[in-house]
């Protein structure tokens, strides 16, 4: 039952991040368009950020489990 | 736009895929095989397989070409397409291989009432199958037509048939197999892509951006050209992320692998390789931004599903544009077979052994069902392709992904982490999630203004995730504490000891 606490922990900062992240990419076009050098805004920093933080999270979650599962 | 070159790939990619078949038919003895590979299929090859099942055509081509054309507004598509994937490892993945058999709805069905959620399951599963395989099939008509030249309904006949023998020879066996070659073939054709555009801009990615900047302007990398309301893209969001948790032809895959350590790790690699190709369709996007050109990809398809493809052409010559086409084609009948086999089983296993025929069946009643099914399911979609051609299919997309979220999810997640649960709860949170999606993109400007062209709609999202999955789920919970099941709160230990186990 500890993994379903864990699981729902991911789940809801997954979804946090994701719903904040849509959400200021159209109420805060100003931020997500400015530019930090030139090709890179801070909305395509998000758009890698985001997907890294998703497979991190995930990578994260495995070794916890299998690790909890070895002991 | 059809070469000798690309008709050789064409070719060749159904000859191998045939012959890949023909072992796999060879292999498939029992319902086991059938359905779930006989559970042999290891982590990686299953999240290949994942991969290859969830990385249809439209979102490979469409959107390498929503990037293409509209710069960052056509990068939150990717994302949301990923973002469903760690859903499926923390909550879904583990537990189907733990309590289910072929479908999803043996999970939901595994301590309530086995006939009511199986009938509920298998309306919501059909109608999440049958509209994302017409909206492919439609797709798969059209970028076949404009890639090999081949008219719209010999390709629709070709997509069929080719997949009706997939299924129906190989069952689940062949259709791993195929989607596992497509996704390597898939992500070789996307990393040679990024390594033109890359050695194009000396190796400094942001120099392909900056390139984009310099030829069309600041707005390119702004957003606000797709999206305008913030809900609206929230709601879209959502109903992605559930959606890929809830699709019954992704969750039945984790039926393959022989335990829960191999599901998890599959889930893990898969939403590792989308993580990737969903990255490198960023550098696809703004390669053919930059390499073709906007108005060269709006020329040949407005909505810039060429863009890949004529990428291809600009830097790798005719050789290049054949072996991406061919992966094109490959990834519609991986994605196909997938959607005809969750269809066959929910049709075989969840109506006809547990609702009409129960512990009455024959042996090998089941897959022939199954088969039966399989070729009516593919000559109903051919038919369905033919009739819809030239209809703006998009809406059955965000149909099938709405009701996957509101209707699928829901009924997971409640019967198998919530004790309280019960059948009647998770039914009625089926029902109403299933029908308000519905409701609600019927009357929505996606249908309303650009399919029937009225002059206003009467709700004002295009997708109405934010309302029905909450829906979904705070009736799923208000019915459940109404009523009773005593059988449901009993079983629930045994779930537990399953889940873990």
């Amino acid at each position: 039952m500890r993994s379903s606490k864990m699981s729902f922990l991911f789940s809801i900062a997954l979804i946090v991040v994701n719903v904040l992240f849509l959400f200021t990419i159209v109420s805060c076009q100003d931020l997500v368009s400015r530019v930090l050098f030139p090709g890179l805004t801070l909305g395509i920093l998000g758009f890698i950020a985001v997907i890294t933080f998703a497979v991190l999270l995930t990578w994260i979650y495995v070794r916890y489990v299998n690790q909890s599962e070895s002991k | 736009m059809a070469d000798t070159i690309t008709i050789f790939f064409f070719v060749a990619m159904i000859i191998s895929t045939l012959m890949l078949t023909f072992f796999a038919a060879r292999k498939t003895k029992i319902t086991e095989d059938f359905y779930a590979a006989g559970g042999k299929i290891s982590a990686f090859q299953n999240a290949l397989a994942l991969v290859g099942d969830f990385v249809s055509a439209s979102s490979f081509l469409g959107f390498t070409g929503l990037i293409a054309v509209n710069g960052f507004d056509g990068l939150i598509y990717p994302l949301m397409g990923l973002m469903g994937w760690p859903l499926v490892l923390f909550l879904v993945a583990e537990t189907l291989r733990n309590l289910g058999k072929y479908t999803f709805a043996d999970a939901v069905a595994f301590r309530m009432r086995p006939i009511p959620i199986r009938i509920a399951a298998a309306i919501s599963s059909m109608m999440c199958t049958l509209f994302y395989l017409l909206a492919q099939m439609v797709g798969a008509g059209y970028l076949i037509q404009l890639i090999f030249g081949i008219p719209y309904v010999t390709a629709e006949i070709i997509v069929g048939a080719v997949m009706i023998i997939y299924v129906l020879f190989g069952g689940m066996i062949a259709t791993t197999w195929v989607q596992m070659t497509k996704a390597v073939l898939l992500m070789i054709g996307a990393f040679i892509l990024t390594y033109l555009v890359w050695s194009k801009v000396g190796w400094n990615p942001f120099e392909l951006t900056h390139k984009a900047v310099e030829i069309y302007g600041d707005d390119i990398l702004a957003p606000g050209k797709l999206y305008s309301n913030s809900w609206d893209l929230v709601s879209l969001g959502l109903a992605f992320m559930f959606g890929t948790a809830g699709l019954p032809h992704i969750l039945m895959r984790f039926y393959t692998v022989p335990d829960k350590t191999a599901a998890r790790k599959s889930a893990f690699y898969a939403t590792a390789m989308i993580g990737l190709i969903y990255l490198l369709t960023f550098f696809l996007g703004f390669g053919a931004m930059v390499y073709v050109g906007r108005d060269v990809i709006a020329n040949f398809d407005k909505g810039g599903n060429m863009a890949a493809l004529l990428l291809a052409q600009a830097l790798g010559g005719p050789t290049l544009l054949g072996y991406i086409a061919a992966v094109a084609f490959a990834t519609i009948l991986a994605v196909v077979a997938g959607l005809t086999l969750s269809g066959a089983a929910t049709i075989s296993h969840d109506i006809w052994v547990g609702v009409i025929r129960k512990k009455t069946l024959k042996k090998g009643e089941e897959v022939k069902v199954a088969k039966i099914a399989t070729i009516v399911l593919g000559v109903v979609s051919i038919l369905l392709g033919i009739i819809f051609q030239g209809q703006n299919v998009a809406v059955l997309v965000g149909l099938a992904f709405s009701i996957a979220a509101s209707s699928n999810f829901p009924a997971l997640v409640l019967s198998t982490y919530w004790k309280r649960a019960t059948t009647q709860g998770v039914v009625a949170s089926m029902v109403v999630g299933g029908l308000s999606s519905v409701t609600l993109i019927g009357v929505s400007p996606t249908v309303m203004i650009d399919i029937l062209h009225c002059e206003s709609c009467w709700f004002p999202f295009k997708n109405p995730g934010v309302f029905t999955i909450p829906a979904s789920f705070v009736l799923g919970i208000v019915v459940s504490l109404l009523t009773k099941d005593k059988e449901a709160e009993t079983k629930y230990q045994t779930l537990c000891k399953r889940m873990s186990n």
